[in-house]
């Protein structure tokens, strides 16, 4: 090892310049200073310095120079050389060196000037106390006579300082622990046909900062590294690995000003495939697709595989390289919409296969693309038997069927059909006898047919039918507008009175006879249902019976029955004006022009001669409901209507009748005078509308 | 002794329910209703419904009103077997036949409803009985049925003409 530094001072005109003159002879006009430190051996250092002229000014001076060699900045030697011409220098005593230390060398370079001094008019010196004449061995006193001759002459001599040169030197040679990926902590394992940069870890990688530019030597040329940020803790360096490189272990080492570092392993292997690029990425159902992929890492014969629903083939087309592969792939005409995985694996270069770069990695590359799916095939919403009316708007009206089949071409696999509520009011189905009226709550289903009645009138009422096939959502719907009755009002009238018919009495009972009253052919109480708009159809009514309460009084006490055991009771049949056996009984007519229209009640109770007193108090509610005429397009059999509610009022009456024991007069009969005790005529309260079913259990 | 009673026979007509009348009499005026019963099928096998059809007939030449009444006993039934004996009734027969006490009747048996049912000229209105509601026919053979109510404007009853059924295992 050797540090050495130059100086170059021209004499002539003071030009004063530092070149790197390393090497070279001093030319005219010309002082070169050297200092240098060798390492003669590896416990060695050894100091020197040299003051060099050019020939020109060698004729004038001689040269002189000091070198001081120090360690860590404490003095350690020192020498200086004798005056000489041309050059004047030498070397130190080598000293031995110890670790982690750094040298420091300087030498301070001189010329050698010589100078006479007399007076031509004494001819003795005129120079009473030049410095430099009493100092460093003058030659002041010596009288020498000069050639041609004269007076005499007082020679002397002077050091001209001209500069100084130094440098340092580190004797640590350099030591790594480490090789990473730059800027991490990931220990570097290098892929063939890559390139990137590394950072090499440790201690003196330059020397402490005095060979900033070290020699990176490397085990495999195709490994090419180029340093970019020497320190001396780290070494960051670029890196090719070329397609040639052995794969396997490799090594780095350092070499400094001051020695060869140790060497690090790293491994080299194949890249693992990444994918950049599909394209293109969107491959069609029923098609056949060529495709090509980009990347890096393939190696020279990557395989390729392609999988995804649908996918029925594939292949590589023409030869790949290590960034393009060309393929093709087969979509069957049925693959649903989705995702397809592209895989390239690398098979190494040449043929020798996959070589890890690192344990665990892989020596696959994946990446999806896209299946564009086949249109899914749409259903038909049928009605009933009709065709198909999804997308339309149909007119039923309130109580009818509606029945929706969503019917597919044969052979497809249809999930998650799911028919959406229908809007407003609707039901399943309501099931209503003289036995029972109940209403069987619409439920979602899953089934091909949806089978519902509305209950309420409304319009633009969307059925939608959604469902998934080949993998894709789709939904069809079909929009109802809904007629009923509107506006619809029902107006009570009473006889306004209770009465106690006498037998005999003309249109009388044979007994005396409480009326609630229905005396003469007027009813108790009558409900007239009129309405703003009706659609084809009939009134229907439900009376239901919430309470019919007989009271008594005989000699064994009073007594008290209500009729209804489990309220509310339907009022003797379904509908309302048929009794159990089917027979009307006059109870509904038709008075304002659309069927059924009206309904009336005339309750009575026979007062037989063994009570004292007979009252009665009845309480009912009335509804009213439509039943529109089947949907012409029913024709499943199976009923097609259902009445929709409409709603109902409630009304009550009672009367309490005394028996006077006293014989009845008339004529023909044999009974006792009965009186009226108080009476509250039939009353009904205000019609409420409502969508509600009228439903009971029980009947009276 | 059971003894079938009309609304407007003089006699011992408390013992029984009689029914308002939705027009007026006239005393002496004649019937203005005809009767006419039919029998479903004419031979029935025990223990299933025997059907008799009922049809009044408004036979005048003006509208009137027939009585209804909510358990049709306005309309009395009288079932007698090849004997010529009356028919044991059902408790609902006792009730709606015209031949039970009115005071051993129970207060709901006493209560019902009405309605007056108007009848235009010529107009006719059909009831449909089970005669198994109002008798018990536990017993083949040969029964005779006839069936009547009041007359609207008469103070009398009409009656159906007779219908025979057989009744057989």
């Amino acid at each position: 090892m050797r540090l050495q530094i130059s100086l170059a001072i021209f004499v002539a005109g003071l030009a004063v310049t530092c070149l790197p003159l390393y090497g070279q002879d001093p030319g005219p006009d010309e002082v070169i200073g050297v200092t240098g430190v060798v390492t003669p051996y590896s416990s060695q250092v050894q100091g020197y310095g040299f003051t060099e002229m050019g020939a020109n000014v060698a004729y004038y001076y001689d040269a002189y120079v000091e070198v001081y060699l120090s360690q860590n900045n404490s003095p350690l030697e020192s020498g200086a050389s004798p005056v000489d011409n041309p050059v004047a220098g030498g070397y130190l005593p080598p000293v031995g060196t110890a670790p982690d230390s750094k040298y420091e060398i300087v030498s301070n370079h001189y010329l050698v000037a010589y100078f006479a001094y007399y007076d031509p008019s004494t001819g003795y010196p005129v120079y009473g106390n030049p410095e430099g004449f009493l100092s460093n061995g003058g030659d002041f006193g010596n009288s020498t006579s000069f050639d041609p001759g004269g007076p005499a002459t007082y020679i002397t001599s002077e050091l001209l300082y001209l500069g100084s040169t130094g440098g340092e030197i580190d004797t640590t040679p350099p030591n790594i622990t480490g090789l990473y990926i730059s800027g991490t902590n990931t220990p570097a394992a290098l892929s063939l046909n890559t390139s990137g940069s590394l950072d090499i870890r440790g201690d003196h990688l330059t020397a402490l900062g005095l060979d900033l530019e070290p020699e990176i030597g490397v085990s495999d040329s195709g490994i090419t590294l180029q340093l970019t940020n020497p320190s001396d803790a780290q070494l960051t360096v670029s890196y090719t690995v070329a397609g040639s490189t052995q794969p396997g272990q490799q090594w780095l080492n350092v070499t400094t000003n001051a020695g060869v570092s140790n060497s690090v392993n790293f491994n080299v292997g194949d890249a693992t495939p990444s994918i950049t690029s599909i394209s293109p990425n969107v491959w069609n159902a029923g098609s056949v697709t060529s495709f090509t992929i980009t990347g890096t890492g393939f190696g020279t014969n990557p395989s390729l595989t392609v999988t995804g629903t649908g996918v029925t083939g594939y292949s590589i087309i023409g030869i790949s390289n290590d960034t393009t592969i060309n393929a093709s792939v087969t979509v069957d005409g049925s693959a649903p919409s989705g995702n397809a995985t592209v895989t390239v694996q690398s098979n190494g270069y040449g043929g020798s296969g996959f070589q890890q770069t690192q344990p665990g990695q892989p020596a696959t590359g994946s990446q999806n693309a896209t299946i564009q799916g086949a249109a899914p095939p749409i259903p038909q919403l049928i009605f009933f038997s009709g065709g198909n009316v999804a997308g339309t708007t149909l007119s039923v009206v309130v109580g009818q069927q509606i029945q929706l089949t969503a019917q597919w071409p044969a052979g497809v696999s249809v999930s998650n059909p799911t028919w959406s509520q229908p809007p407003g009011t609707a039901v399943a189905d309501y099931i209503a006898s003289t036995s029972g009226g109940s209403v069987t709550t619409l439920t979602t289903t899953t089934s091909s047919t949806y089978r519902f009645y509305w209950a309420d009138a409304g319009n633009s009422r969307q059925i939608t039918y959604s469902y998934i096939v080949n993998g894709q959502a789709g939904s069809v719907f079909v929009a109802f507008n809904v007629d009923g009755p509107s506006g619809v009002t029902i107006t009570p009238t009473s006889s306004n009175t209770v009465s106690i018919l006498s037998p005999g009495h003309s249109g009388a009972f044979a007994s005396n006879t409480i009326l609630l009253d229905g005396a003469s052919g007027v009813p108790g109480v009558s409900f007239v249902a009129q309405a703003t708009h009706v659609p084809a159809g009939i009134y229907q009514w439900v009376q239901l019976i919430s309470s019919d309460k007989s009271s008594t009084l005989a000699s064994n006490g009073p007594h008290t029955v209500d009729k209804v055991t489990g309220a509310p009771a339907l009022d003797l049949g379904y509908p309302y004006g048929y009794n159990s056996s089917g027979n009307p009984l006059g109870t509904v007519t038709t008075t304002h022009g659309v069927t059924n229209d009206t309904s009336q009640d005339s309750p009575y109770s026979v007062l037989p001669s063994l009570y004292g007193e007979l009252a009665r108090y009845f309480t009912a509610t009335m509804y009213v409901m439509w039943v529109p005429p089947a949907d012409p397009r029913c024709n499943n059999g199976i009923a097609c209507t259902i009445p929709a509610p409409i709603g109902s009022i409630s009304w009550k009456a009672a009367g309490d009748a005394i028996n006077t024991l006293q014989p009845w007069s008339g004529s023909g009969y044999t009974d006792t005078v009965w009186v009226k005790s108080c009476q509250n005529p039939p009353a009904a309260s205000g019609f409420q509308t409502s969508s509600a079913y009228p439903t009971w259990s029980t009947v009276i | 002794m059971k003894v079938l009673l009309g609304i407007y026979v003089a006699i011992a007509l408390n013992s029984s329910i009689a029914y308002a009348q939705c027009s007026n009499r006239a005393k002496g005026s004649a019937p203005v209703v005809t009767l006419e019963l039919n029998a479903v099928q004419s031979t029935v096998k025990l223990g299933s419904p025997i059907m008799v059809k009922l049809t009044v007939k408004n036979d005048s030449d003006h509208e009137f009103s027939i009585l209804r009444d909510a358990n049709d006993g306005e309309n009395r039934m009288e079932l007698q077997d090849n004997q010529g004996h009356l028919v044991k009734e059902t408790r609902h027969g006792y009730v709606r036949n015209g031949h039970g006490d009115v005071k051993q009747f129970t207060i709901n048996e006493l209560s019902s409803s009405l309605a007056c049912v108007p009848l235009k000229a010529g107009e006719s209105l059909t009831l449909q009985f089970d005669v198994r509601q109002r008798y018990v026919v536990d017993q083949p053979g040969e029964y005779t049925i006839w069936m009547e109510r009041e007359d609207p404007e008469s103070p009398g009853a009409v009656r159906s003409n007779k219908v025979t059924i057989n009744v057989t295992k």
